[in-house]
């Protein structure tokens, strides 16, 4: 479904987010070692993206 | 009200008219509503060498029962999938000891579910751990003779080892909703309230297809959220509660200390 991917977070350093778009609208996230980035995520679907909308790794 | 559980029988038929379920031992039962939560069996490979006792499924508590002692000696094992089963088993079996190589057939672990920066990820982690990954291969036959002894590839590539644990996806429990002329579509198809096609019959979970209104989408899941949260959507419906069902999906992985969470879908 998604268009584009956002990459929060630097996976050589063990926890990352990546957050899937469509029409610049937050689809869904992948949290890796990052369970406050999966709890920001589950309240913040559907949002316009900003680079804010989770926390940073 | 009363709860009443019956274990160690399936139902075999359901009598939509006379609004009875049969079960395969004889008893039957009337009901005012019916829930399916048939869940999903793992889709099994139709190779040769299916019946050799080093070649299961990874689905069951009775699959894990199974395999358990043949883990307590070292064992040379291919896994056949990389998705999050066939990955969380090769995890725990290289964590024991065991010499794992995971077979996929797609370019990337996780081909289906995450973004190739996730896979890659992926890959890195469990070929770091020693977990030989091979993509692009397909098992064609397993060979043995009373135990299990290889797995030829399509290819024609022979590979030694002493266990094959397939983990290539589920399949939806349809059957005994076709049976009776509701309607199916990989999975049953419930609306909004988990009611299928019949008024009186509710499905949830695993075995069911159910609109997903912020996608857009008609969506089958398999995951521990929509069990449980599809399941308590039905029993308020059945209970003649207004409930529209369109969860935030979320799912989770373990893969060695590692800890993968996803919301939503992608
Ligand atoms: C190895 C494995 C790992 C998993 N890991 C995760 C995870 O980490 N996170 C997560 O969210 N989800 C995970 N899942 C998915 C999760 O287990 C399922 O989504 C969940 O069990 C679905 O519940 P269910 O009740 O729909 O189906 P099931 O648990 O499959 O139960 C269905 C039951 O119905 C019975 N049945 C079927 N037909 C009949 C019949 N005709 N008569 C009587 N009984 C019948 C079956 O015997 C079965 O007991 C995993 C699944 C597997 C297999």
């Amino acid at each position: 479904m998604h268009e584009e991917t956002k990459q929060v977070g630097d996976p050589a350093g063990g926890s990352f987010d990546i957050a899937y778009l469509r029409d610049d609208r937050l689809l869904a996230v992948d949290s890796v070692a990052h369970p406050r980035s999966h709890m920001m995520a589950r309240r913040s679907l559907g949002e316009a993206w900003r680079e804010d909308l989770l926390p940073a790794a | 009200m009363r709860c009443r559980a019956k274990f160690g029988t399936s139902v075999s038929e359901i009598d939509r008219e006379g609004a009875r379920i049969q079960c395969a031992d004889g008893t039957s039962y009337g009901y005012d509503s019916l829930l399916l939560a048939t869940g999903t069996r793992p889709r099994m490979l139709g190779l040769p060498g299916f019946d050799l006792p080093g070649f299961l499924p990874l689905r069951t508590l009775a699959d894990v029962d199974h395999l358990r002692p043949l883990l307590e000696v070292p064992r040379c094992i291919v896994i056949v999938g990389g998705g999050y089963i066939g990955l969380e088993v090769a995890a725990v079996a290289r964590g024991l000891g065991h010499e794992v190589m995971v077979l996929e057939r797609q370019a990337r672990v996780l081909n289906r579910v995450v973004a190739p920066a996730l896979s890659q990820f992926y890959a890195t982690l469990h070929t770091s751990r020693g977990v030989v990954l091979r993509f692009g291969v397909s098992a064609a036959v397993v060979e043995g003779d009373g135990e299990v002894e290889a797995v030829q590839l399509t290819s024609g590539e022979r590979i030694e080892c002493d266990l094959v644990l397939v983990a290539v996806g589920a399949v939806p429990n349809t059957e005994l909703a076709q049976a009776v002329g509701l309607a199916v579509e990989d999975g049953i198809p419930v609306d909004a309230s988990c009611r299928t096609s019949d008024p009186a019959i509710f499905a949830a979970a695993d075995c069911t297809r159910f609109p997903a209104a912020r996608y857009g989408l008609t969506i089958r899941l398999e995951s521990v959220q929509n069990a449980v949260d599809q399941a308590k959507a039905a029993a308020k419906a059945i209970m003649g509660e207004e409930v529209t069902y369109d969860p935030v999906p979320w799912f989770w992985s373990d893969q060695y200390e590692v800890k993968l969470q996803i919301a939503g879908l992608s």
